[in-house]
């Protein structure tokens, strides 16, 4: 055998048969695109995040034009309005600062400074830190600006025409892409002459045409990769759809290949070499010329009255040389980090045996889930717990009406088993099934049309006159004709009485275990109350491309219904108990779990099968269902407060019907504000969080160490609900620092493509992350973009066993995506995990804990 | 069937992250592979320290290993595809040589 030395063309251009690895290595930097009816928890940041924390804030910043930090003017206003005190800013100069004490004190002209105080000063009036700007550009962007308009504008064209749901079949995606591409273009009289001659006598493959590219521009190894990475990144919402897969026909070596193949037709023959700007990949992104410390040497001397000598100016110098510019951005990020940790951090509350509740509650991480637990728990003898919406259930359900099965679980995982809905009333599922068809093929008829990239013209002139009376009932009265809508539904699809199947779907052990799983998860293994609800979530939104992103993260951007159904019959299935039994789970005979589902836009809870309630447990469930009314007004009228355009000072009607409202009105763009704001995760029991607002912004997963006996529950909260979390907050905050780049921009310009994404305004790139409306009001950011603080309550050494066991969670803390702080109990001091050990971190300079309402800060974008 | 009468290969064994799995499969099947198996939730040790591990309700972060025997002609083109995917993410390639006894299904 005789394999050639790797790699085997680092001196040459590589080869046709190399170009689908290097592909694949490029498209690293594409984040997971998924179509609109999953759109949740997409992390623009996960092909960077093998990065330590600040190589790939260059790197983004090279390849994206864009940044993991806020400029540094939005920091000064975040400080001059309180969000980041001295403290935080010590301590985060503390990481950063090596080569001088913070604790020093100088003394220059004639006073006595400390070194932490210099610090801030440069901090707060040195010239700003520049912009970040993208320096990996293609060929034409870098040498004909006008082509490569023009090369954008076509692709754009291209992947809409190939991506988005045409009503008849388009000759693109039928047989291989990059034939019909060929003959496509080759009559493409939008295209220059010359171009659509070339294309015409284009490479027989796209690979081989990917491989003329390399030719011509004379690249070898890395810079190969460079160039189509370039190319990739200059329009990455099509390309990211493209990789995903969905698109069918279409592959990414076939988009690159129409890229390069034009760009070099295009071009004209003395366009200069290419050579990839090496801050791309290797240096820094943004260079801070020697003179500029000069500047930021007498800002500082300026900033705190100084007279200085020239040698006291050289210490000045030297001491500033410590916290290179470049970093400067990274520990205002980490004071803002700070601030906001403290803020949520959980305190001391020990244990307290307080009795059966007279229910419980269990509800999904979402941190839109702690403001109705905060008013269920007081608004009755209620015990609340947090745990992934799926309830530990990866199904893939069917459900009666007989639609496509859809993946009720996590992204993270594929579905373990199908479970059905289905009744005993048989005729009655015949006469769902049949409504629903008929249900099911007008709307999908009328949305592809209407959604095709091709035909929304012809579908106003058509259906115009029958849509627009409809259009103006949805406008004047939404919530009506929203009732109305349900109630046609109702009667041309009557939904019976139903149940799941997962005594079916999956085997009794099966069952057990994921039965268990849950239960050590949450720490629920005893004192389970006579009734114990498990409430998934939903939220109820007309008119939102974005739907998907208001639903719940740990369903797959689906209602959690089904996975509460499915998870309340396992814990009532008496076969299951007794397996539990087995474990040390003993689940008295008089508690009946219930599914429910809680409204997140409406903050009406729902029970969900309430005929599977046994009559013993009715006073019990009418009990629950009026706390929960009671919750609903306190928790709306909370969430009313924050929403723009929302009346002030609502009587409970008022804040009930403008609910309702919010959720029924198709041009209401913000029915509700999602996981904006979000900024921690809490791994712990209540108790710690329990009786403080912490204004809807953290993660909160229920866990008792004694649950936990071998640390399994602990190493799966870790490696699953922790990482979705992560997913999430790096979403929010890259919408919100990018809204150009990883965000959506306004909804009021979105056209949907199909169901691949949207577009602002008639074309452009696939808009990739969230509306602006997700994450700020008029030019101002609401969410604080800070990583994910993680706060674990459990022993150090089980956190750290499973930090060490686990790639994906040492990956996160090591190059500091995440803040990771553990305590053993409720006695001790906090401790952040670093790449050099546990760090205590007593948090006695927190505020007390008093409510951190989320605030608009400055604009910045 | 004595062992002289099977047909020499070439056995690529990958390791992989779970998700990227699909366009690894794509690559080595586009470079003449005839098939593959694929072995999911293998754990280990390696440079970056233990990977793997006990994760149920995460299948994206788990390591697939994928296992595919090729003539030698193309064993060179599919180790040197790899090249530059396994610099740009987590994995390892081994490449060692083999025999099959039904040739035909390789080729």
């Amino acid at each position: 055998m005789t394999i050639s030395p790797l790699p085997p063309t680092e001196k040459t251009p590589p080869r046709a048969v190399d170009v689908r690895g290097l592909v694949i290595a490029a498209a690293q930097a594409l984040a997971p695109q998924y179509p609109l009816h999953r759109f949740i928890a997409r992390n623009p940041y996960a092909g960077y995040e093998d990065l330590p924390w600040d190589i790939a804030r260059e790197r983004i910043a090279a390849e994206h034009g864009t940044s993991l930090v806020r400029p540094e003017s939005a920091y000064r206003d975040l400080y001059a309005a309180g969000g980041v005190n001295d403290a935080d800013l010590t301590d985060a100069l503390g990481t950063l600062v090596h080569d001088v004490s913070l604790d020093r004190v100088v003394r220059w002209s004639g006073r006595d400074i400390r070194v932490a105080d210099v610090f801030i000063a440069d901090l707060l009036a040195s010239p700003e830190a520049p912009l970040p700007r993208r320096t990996l550009l293609t060929p034409a962007e870098r040498f004909a600006p006008r082509v490569h308009t023009k090369i954008e504008t076509y692709l754009a064209r291209l992947g809409a025409r190939s991506l988005g749901h045409a009503p008849a079949p388009d000759p693109l995606t039928a047989g291989r892409f990059w034939d019909a591409w060929r003959r496509s273009a080759g009559r493409d009289l939008t295209l220059p002459v010359r171009v659509r001659r070339g294309v015409r006598i284009a490479a027989e493959s796209p690979e081989e045409a990917i491989a003329t590219a390399f030719e011509h521009w004379e690249v070898v190894g890395d810079d190969a990769v460079a160039l189509l990475r370039a190319h990739l990144l200059s329009l990455p919402g099509w390309a990211a759809a493209i990789a995903d897969g969905s698109s069918g026909a279409v592959t990414l070596t076939d988009w690159l290949a129409a890229r390069v193949t034009l760009e070099l037709l295009w071009l004209p023959s003395d366009t200069p070499a290419w050579h990839p700007n090496a801050a791309a990949t290797t240096a820094a992104a943004v260079v801070f010329p020697a003179e500029r410390h000069a500047e930021r040497v007498a800002a500082v001397a300026d900033s705190l009255a100084l007279t200085l000598a020239d040698a006291e100016r050289a210490e000045l110098s030297r001491i500033l040389h410590a916290l290179p510019e470049s970093c400067r951005l990274e520990a205002w990020h980490a004071a803002a980090e700070r601030h906001l940790a403290l803020l949520v951090s959980p305190r001391s509350r020990p244990r307290a045996d307080r009795g059966r509740p007279a229910s419980q509650v269990v509800m999904c991480i979402d941190p839109r889930s702690e403001g109705m637990r905060r008013h269920l728990e007081a608004s009755g003898d209620i015990e609340t717990f947090g745990f992934a919406g799926f309830f530990a259930l990866a199904i893939a359900f069917q459900d009666a009406a007989g639609g496509p099965a859809i993946a009720s679980c996590p992204v993270l995982v594929a579905p373990r088993a199908r479970v059905h809905e289905g009744s005993a009333d048989q005729a009655a599922i015949e006469r769902l099934r049949r409504g629903a068809v008929t249900a099911r093929t007008a709307h999908d008829t009328l949305e592809g049309v209407a959604e095709s990239a091709a035909s929304p013209f012809a579908y106003a002139e058509i259906a115009g006159w029958a849509t627009g009376p409809a259009s103006v009932a949805r406008t004047i009265a939404p919530v009506t004709t929203a009732r109305v809508a349900r109630n046609l539904r109702e009667i041309v699809a009557p939904r019976p009485a139903t149940r799941l199947d997962p005594d079916v779907a999956f085997a009794l052990d099966e069952r057990i275990a994921y039965a268990e799983s849950a239960l050590r998860m949450m720490g629920l293994v005893n004192g389970f109350a006579r009734l114990v609800v498990l409430c998934g979530h939903g939220a109820t939104v007309a008119n939102n491309p974005f739907a998907a992103a208001l639903q719940c993260g740990a369903c797959g951007g689906h209602e959690g219904s089904p996975n509460a159904r499915a998870a309340a019959a396992v814990f009532n299935d008496p076969e299951t108990r007794r397996g539990l039994d087995g474990r040390g789970i003993h689940i008295p005979a008089d508690t009946v779990f219930v599914a429910a589902q809680h409204d997140t836009v409406t903050d009406r809870i729902t029970i969900l099968e309430p005929w599977s309630v046994p009559a013993t447990h009715a006073a019990d469930l009418a009990a629950f269902e009026d706390a929960a009314a009671r919750a609903r007004i306190g928790s709306g009228r909370e969430r009313l407060a924050e929403l723009p355009g929302a009346p002030a000072n609502p009587t409970d009607d008022v804040v009930l019907a403008e609910l309702e409202r919010r959720g029924a009105d198709w041009a209401q763009v913000y029915p509700e504000w999602g996981l904006c704001g979000n900024v921690a995760m809490i791994v712990a029991p209540r108790r710690v969080t329990a009786e403080r607002n912490l204004a809807r912004r953290v993660f909160l997963h229920s866990y008792e160490t004694d649950a936990d006996p071998d640390g399994s529950a602990l190493e799966t909260i870790l490696t699953a609900p922790m990482i979705v979390a992560q997913w999430i907050n790096a979403q929010y905050s890259a919408s919100t620092l990018s809204p150009n780049r990883f965000g959506a921009g306004s909804k009021t310009l979105h056209n949907v493509v199909g169901n691949v994404g949207v577009v602002s305004g008639y074309g452009g790139d696939l808009r990739t992350g969230l509306a602006w409306q997700s994450v700020g009001v008029g030019h101002g950011a609401r969410h604080e973009p800070v990583r994910l603080q993680v706060f674990v309550q459990a022993p150090l050494e089980r956190v750290g066993e499973i930090v060490s066991r686990s790639h994906v969670v040492r990956q996160l803390v090591d190059n500091r995506w995440i803040t990771l702080r553990a305590r053993a109990d409720d006695d001790t001091d906090w401790a952040t995990l670093t790449r050099y050990g546990w760090r205590t971190q007593p948090l006695s300079d927190a505020p007390s804990p008093t409510e951190p309402t989320p605030k608009e800060t400055t604009a910045w974008n | 069937m004595e062992l002289k009468d099977l047909t020499p290969m070439v056995k690529i064994e990958i390791v992989i992250p779970a998700r990227h799995a699909p366009e690894v499969t794509d690559l080595i099947r586009s470079l003449g592979a005839r098939g593959y198996t694929a072995v999911s939730g293998v754990a280990g040790f390696g440079h970056h320290g233990e990977r793997g591990g006990r994760m149920l309700f995460n299948d994206h972060d788990a390591l697939t290993m994928l296992i595919t025997v090729v003539p030698e002609d193309r064993a060179d083109a599919i180790a040197s595809a790899m090249h530059p995917v396994l610099t740009r993410m987590s994995g390892v390639m081994f490449v060692s040589e083999t025999a099959v006894s039904r040739a035909e299904y390789f080729v």
